[in-house]
């Protein structure tokens, strides 16, 4: 027996690995919030590398960017000198502009509540591979970051916090295939005032749908074929999924898939934001009971 | 020695991946550097633990994805075993079989890893991100052969390590 074992060591070795993998893949699988030591450990050895990387590669492009800047400098300078002149005349307009809308500014800050306390966090970091899109983020639990708080940005919904640990968080952007929410279709302006309604836009109830990430580009899809959908419709957030508030843009709809024989129709969907070049991103924190809530996308 | 080699040749795999690997991305398209090495050290050296290199590779790219843990352990640990076995049965080595093999080893890690992720994930487009993803990321990493191979050619000869083509 005990020569046996020692003859098949190798395969028996590989076997025993493979099983333990697996289990582990399973079990994270099946409970993704279970074992939250493991990504934690796992993150605070990748964030030195990752940040290292991001720390380097900043100062290299400064340092090109300086050099680069230091070309043709004299005649700039002179150009320069011209324009300030230009300018001094109209700073003078901007700064009583400047007063005037400090005095507006804070009474609409008055009259408008804001609903939603948000955090600004640099981005780090993405994911090494070709089949995961998340970004990584300098800032996480220390800042009252938590597990599935929405990420934003002035265009648009950015994603959802996957992981955090104390000082960095993974944000499983929309077009993750893993990612899907529920959305509603939102009217333009015009047609809301054309029919005399009240309110800044229309939100239709009826047409809802569910988003999904395609990698690349976002889909939705069991849309009710009765639904008016069309090109160029703007995609907002339902807010039913417990992660992002109502309202949020989605995107635009690219083009609409009717076929007759199917129950449902489906678009797609065009992001708002630009995920090549998010630089910052805005972490809404929302209140702590919130965070475990039940998902829509799980 | 071999193990500290094999050490080492990990976390500067792990470190090119991480820093280097976007910058070649060419239409989002990264090539696999941590595979390419994995691959290249199996069909040179035909370790018998091999299996145990690729493993922890792939637990350390699942961390760096931020994907789920043990994707990219399973799918490397056969990919290493695979390469080895591949080493074993070609003996003869040059720069287009290399590139080759390489090709169609990285082309069989990358459709055990969908397979995986289709497996986890309900809908994955399977051919489309087999032809958009998988075959562009194995010729990628598949092109970069030519420079992994003697790379680590002379590391072997530097360190004096013994290989079955050496021996």
């Amino acid at each position: 027996m005990f020569d046996l074992i020692k003859r098949n060591r190798l395969f028996l070795s590989a076997l025993t690995v493979l099983v333990m993998l697996a289990l582990l893949l399973s079990a994270r699988w099946r409970a993704p919030g279970a074992m939250g030591w493991l990504d934690e450990l796992a993150q605070t050895i990748a964030y030195p590398f990752q940040a290292g990387y991001h720390s380097v590669s900043t100062s290299l492009r400064n340092t090109l960017s300086d050099y680069v800047s230091l070309v043709n400098l004299r005649q700039e300078n002179d150009r320069l000198k011209l324009q300030v002149q230009a300018l001094q005349e109209e700073v003078n307009h901007y700064i009583n502009s400047a007063i005037q809308f400090n005095l507006l500014r804070e009474q609409m800050l008055f009259l408008e509540e804001q609903p939603d306390r948000k955090v600004f966090a640099e981005v780090i970091g993405e994911s090494v591979d070709n089949f995961h899109n998340v970004l990584l983020i300098n800032k996480g639990r220390n800042v009252g970051i938590r597990r599935n708080f929405p990420v934003v940005l002035r265009e648009g919904v950015v994603g959802r916090i996957q992981s955090t640990t104390a000082t960095e968080s993974v944000v499983q952007l929309i077009i993750d295939r893993r990612h899907r929410f529920p959305v509603l279709v939102q009217r333009s302006r015009q047609r809301l005032e054309l029919q005399g309604q009240g309110g800044s836009v229309r939100l239709q109830p009826n047409d809802r749908g569910v988003v999904l990430g395609t990698g690349e580009t976002l889909r939705m899809e069991r849309i009710r074929m009765l639904a008016d959908v069309e090109p160029e419709d703007r995609i907002v957030t339902s807010g039913m999924a417990g992660i992002f508030p109502k309202g949020l843009l989605v995107g635009v709809v690219k083009n609409v898939t009717r076929e007759r024989h199917e129950l449902f129709q489906s678009a797609e969907v065009v992001p708002a934001v630009d995920f090549n070049r998010i630089e910052g991103v805005f972490v809404i924190l929302k209140e702590p009971k919130s965070a475990d809530y039940p998902l829509f996308s799980e | 020695m071999r193990g500290l080699v094999y050490v080492m040749l990990g976390l500067c795999g792990l470190w090119l991946q991480v820093t280097l690997a976007g910058s070649l991305a060419v239409g989002g398209i990264r090539p696999n550097l941590m595979l390419l090495l994995l691959l290249v050290v199996g069909l040179r050296w035909q370790d018998p633990w091999v299996f145990l290199f690729g493993a922890l590779v792939g637990l350390a790219m699942d961390s760096f994805s931020h994907g789920i843990l043990g994707l990219y352990a399973i799918s490397y640990l056969l990919s290493s075993v695979f390469a080895r076995a591949t080493g074993q049965a070609i003996n003869e080595q040059n720069v287009a079989l290399n590139f080759l093999l390489v090709l169609m080893l990285s082309l069989t890690e990358g459709m055990i890893s969908l397979g995986i992720f289709d497996y986890l994930n309900d809908s994955v487009p399977w051919w489309s991100w087999f032809f958009t993803r998988v075959i562009p990321g194995a010729l990628y990493t598949a092109l970069l052969s030519p420079v992994a191979f003697p790379l680590v050619i002379f590391l072997e000869r530097s360190l004096k390590l013994s290989t079955p083509e050496l021996e």
